[in-house]
């Protein structure tokens, strides 16, 4: 059996509850991006452990940086799609 | 060690480059095809003129000298972009839609068109700026000295010709036109241009720095390891943790506020698109110019001698290695960093100071010139740019070698950062008034000047000594383990200007104008329709004659189309002072119109109005969403309904179709009978017999109308019921016996057993229809058994009154219609009834306050129950 909606129905009713989700979903990063670069969470993760030499703090640091351009990336992506 | 005359003629090269490029990009502009340059890409490129060489060459110098530190000045505009989409958005729909030529114009337009807040604006953005400026001056100087290996003399000659050469570029490219609709293309382009050259040349050096770290150090570094100068850079100082946090929020607070980022973010903005691609690239570009950063200094740490000049290392540590080109190359880029902050600062700076500072002067002087005022207003701005520039110079001559500019990169964040609580409670504040911005302003820059600006040239320690003293606890005062003097100032500023701000604004009288405005900056995103407007009206000829003094005849004959007297309506009065604006700031504009629209004026009533007008519209589109959701539902509800009523349509039609089939029946046998008889000629006994038929069926007819006439008046209430006490089981013993002869007839045998008393309140004649109507169907439908069982039952409060049969049990077709009228089954239909006697039986015993239900079916038989609450139980 065909479950689909009908076209106009599918272009009509999701659109905005999805964009609503995405603008959500900006403004929980944008939310949780400065409590992961506050010195409690930099003390975390200040250890001994280092990859070739680098520390693990700089690696805390520029992986969730890079995470959180990634997310945003994504976002912009959907946001563009749809 | 390179020879002069070569870098100074690639230098030269690179930015007679940049020049073209300009003019190519400015020619486009002209032509119409500047929408196809100036991608979301170009936007973003833009942005990047945060990197100055102060970053370019000092973000290594910070990590050699205080670890990861240096990370803060790109994570804190990481984080604003990340929330930049509803930010960003909003700053450009508003400096659209009020021809905002910068963030002083901005923010004075915010507070009532104050001309305080633009003054104060602007005068710290100079304070602030010029050291600024200054510092990459220096930094072109001393980078071109440590390439030729030259100790003095030479450097400041190329510090002079740089900021020459810079002045000359912003006043071909910046300060050629005056239209609010056109911005600087090509000073657009060529500084995205060079934000590409920056961060390829930091991304090559910083690769052969990490090929470099492979060949291990040289004798006489500042460490012998990798992994030891690696964990220096990496590494966060112990009690860095206040630092990182004002760090961040400074450079958070200066993607925002410096003039050169509202510049290139508000004003040259010219897609809303392109905002959202820089909210993540944008991020991406600082992360790779922080990448690269830690490779250079690891390797300056390991193949430089112990006492190089960190802040250096981009440039010494490929000339080290004999890597001339990539020398050059570094070179170039950090050039490219210097070149394009100077630029963009020194054209935002100049548009301020001439629409802020001069403008008013001018036009009270210029009250009778004929010209127009657009020449003298681009010959200010010319004027403004030398000036800054000259005074970066001389102040990067004063202050070369006694490294007070060095700190003044981090200082100037802290000056601007000041604008933020007054830009960032403007955009969300209604409240915020003109005069709580002031305060704010002037506070936190005074508290800026005393704690920061002062001191780095070492001016006024004593008061700075004492202000600490009286802030800070002693052991943080002075002494090992003081309070950082970056720290203690930004967050002394800071605090001392937003509380000023909130305070002096909350008990600040709010003017006209200052409501207006801060509607029309608040609601920036969820406004439709035309903005509201200050009724005032002005003639036609005063106004054409002031914009065309202001913008020129040109403009002012395509804005009026035919000079002629006669009033203009508010809208167009308020256009007019937009467009005037840009010329000269929206509060210059605002006194010019002022002046010549004489209207009526302002009063509060009408303010609030204007206001009420406003927010009714805002009011309106939300309740127009609402609206549509309620009528969304309301649509389904009657949906609903409409199917509802359908198949009572069709029940009804259903029922009238079995009621005229089921009255056909009889009524032909009555006729043909009839006609029978009629023909005559018949046996007496015969004629008897027909007679005894036509009676039969028309007792039948009647009873079937009455069914249907009891039937309705039951459905409809209005059937009468007369409440009485008396014992179900009598009434079930009377009723069987009455059925005694129907029984016998269908050789069926009535078993009966009750138990006594069972008194109920009931109606007993209509209990005994009922009783009447279920043993009659269940001795139709006996079975195989030839026996029925008829009961009565106390079950706790109820009485409980069954009948049973052993016949085949009822059809699941017709199950679910069981008790409506006429099941539908042909067989249920015989001489007593029309399948209208469950239906009715039903109606009786609800109207009596029991239920009636069919218990059990089946191949074993069927059982219905009557349930009737006891009499006890109702009295109660």
């Amino acid at each position: 059996m065909n479950t689909e909606p009908p076209r106009e129905i599918q272009d009509a009713k999701p659109a905005p509850r999805r964009g609503s989700a995405w603008s959500d979903a900006r403004a929980v990063l944008s939310a949780v991006g400065p409590v992961l670069f506050l010195p409690p969470a930099l003390a975390i993760a200040d250890r001994e452990f280092s990859l070739f030499g680098v520390p693990a703090l700089a690696i805390y640091v520029f992986s969730v940086w890079l995470g959180g351009i990634v997310l945003m990336a994504l976002l912009w992506r959907r946001d563009r799609a749809g | 060690m390179l020879s002069a005359p070569m870098v100074l003629a690639v230098g030269g090269g690179y930015l007679a480059l940049l020049f073209v490029i300009a003019f190519a990009v400015d020619r486009l502009a002209i032509g119409g095809r500047g929408r196809t340059i100036f991608s979301g890409v170009v936007y973003t490129l833009s942005l990047a003129i945060y990197c100055t060489s102060w970053t370019f060459y000092g973000a290594v110098g910070t990590a050699v000298r205080s670890g990861l530190e240096f990370v803060t000045i790109y994570i804190g505009p990481t984080l604003v972009l990340m929330a930049w989409w509803l930010l960003m958005r909003k700053m450009v729909r508003i400096a659209k839609t009020q021809r905002i030529t910068s963030i002083a114009d901005f923010l004075s337009s915010r507070y009532g068109k104050s001309r305080a807040v633009a003054v104060l604006v602007t005068t710290i953005a100079i304070a602030s700026i010029t050291p600024y400026i200054a510092l990459q001056l220096l930094a072109v100087s001393r980078s071109f000295r440590a390439l030729v290996g030259d100790t003095a003399g030479a450097g400041a000659d190329t510090a002079f010709w740089t900021a020459a050469m810079m002045a000359f570029f912003v006043i071909i490219f910046g300060t050629r036109r005056l239209n609010a609709d056109e911005s600087q293309p090509g000073i657009v382009a060529a500084i995205a241009f060079e934000s590409l050259v920056k961060l390829a040349a930091l991304l090559a050096i910083g690769l052969f720095a990490l090929v470099l770290l492979r060949n291990g150090s040289v004798p006489g570094a500042a460490f012998s390891g990798a992994a030891e100068a690696l964990a220096r850079v990496g590494a966060l100082e112990n009690d860095g943790g206040m630092r990182w946090i004002v760090l961040t929020t400074l450079s958070a607070a200066a993607i925002l506020c410096l003039p050169r980022q509202f510049q290139v973010a508000v004003l040259e903005n010219r897609d809303e698109r392109h905002i959202a691609l820089a909210s993540w690239l944008f991020p991406l570009y600082l992360f790779l110019i922080a990448v690269a950063v830690l490779p250079i200094a690891t390797a300056g740490l390991l193949r430089l001698p112990a006492n190089a000049e960190p802040d250096l290392f981009v440039l010494t540590v490929p000339l080290a290695e004999g890597a001339h080109g990539l020398a050059l190359f570094a070179f170039i880029g950090g050039v490219s960093a210097a070149t394009s902050m100077v630029i963009v600062a020194s054209l935002a700076l100049a548009v301020m100071i001439s629409n802020h500072l001069v403008a008013p002067f001018l036009l009270r002087r210029g009250e009778n010139t004929a010209a127009g005022l657009s020449a003298s207003v681009l010959l200010t701005r010319r004027i403004a740019i030398l000036a800054v520039m000259l005074l970066g110079y001389v102040y990067s001559r004063v202050s070369d070698g006694n490294g007070g500019l060095a700190s003044i990169g981090l200082i100037a964040f802290a000056g601007v950062a000041q604008f933020g609580p007054a830009l960032l409670g403007g955009l969300f504040w209604r409240n915020a008034t003109r005069f709580g911005a002031t305060a704010g302003l002037a506070g936190g820059a005074l508290a800026w000047l005393v704690t920061l600006l002062l001191p780095s040239f070492g001016v006024g320690d004593a008061l700075l000594a004492a202000l600490r003293d009286l802030l800070l606890p002693q052991h943080l005062a002075a002494g090992p383990g003081a309070a950082d003097p970056l720290v203690f100032g930004a967050v002394v500023s800071l605090s001392l200007n937003a509380i000023l701000y909130v305070a002096v604004s909350l008990v600040s009288f709010r003017a006209p104008l200052d409501q207006l405005q801060a509607t029309l900056f608040v609601d920036a995103l969820h406004r439709g329709g035309a903005s509201p407007t200050l009724r005032r009206s002005a003639n036609r000829r005063d106004l054409y004659r002031l914009t065309q003094r202001i913008l020129g005849p040109q403009k002012a004959h395509r804005m009026f189309g035919e000079a002629g007297s006669g009033p203009v309506d508010s809208a167009f009065v308020s256009e007019v002072e937009r467009e005037i604006g840009y010329a000269v700031g929206a509060s210059s504009a605002h006194m010019l119109v002022a002046r010549v629209a004489t209207g009526e004026p302002l009063t509060v009533d009408a303010a609030i109005a204007l206001l009420g007008e406003t927010q009714e519209a805002i009011k309106m589109a939300r309740e127009l969403g609402l609206r549509s959701v309620e009528l969304e539902q309301t649509a389904e509800e009657l949906a609903t309904a409409n199917a509802t009523l359908t198949n009572l349509l069709r029940e009804k039609d259903d029922f009238l179709s079995r009621v005229s089939h089921e009255m056909r029946t009889p009524l032909t046998a009555v006729r043909s009978f009839a006609d029978l008889l009629r023909e005559g000629e018949l046996e007496e006994e015969r004629k008897a017999r027909f007679v005894a038929v036509i009676s039969a069926e028309a007792e039948r007819l009647t009873r079937l109308l009455d069914d249907i006439l009891d039937l309705s008046r039951l459905e409809a209430g209005l059937a009468p019921i007369t409440l009485e006490e008396f014992d179900a089981a009598d009434v079930l013993a009377s009723a069987t016996a009455a059925m005694e002869g129907m029984a016998a007839t269908h050789h069926v045998e009535i078993e009966l057993s009750a138990d006594r008393p069972l008194v109920v309140k009931a109606d007993p004649d209509r209990l005994t229809q009922v009783i009447v109507n279920l043993v009659s169907n269940a001795i139709k439908f006996h079975g195989d058994g030839h026996k029925i069982e008829v009961s009565a039952q106390r079950d706790g409060e109820h009485a409980v009154l069954r009948v049973r049969d052993f016949g085949p049990g009822v059809s699941p077709e017709i199950l679910p219609k069981l008790f409506t009228k006429f099941t539908g089954d042909a067989t249920m239909t015989n001489a007593t009834g029309a399948g209208l006697g469950l239906a009715i039986a039903r109606e009786i015993v609800t109207g009596l306050g029991g239920t009636l239900v069919l218990e059990a079916t089946g191949a074993g038989g069927s059982t219905f129950a009557v349930r009737l609450p006891l009499a006890e139980v109702v009295a109660a």
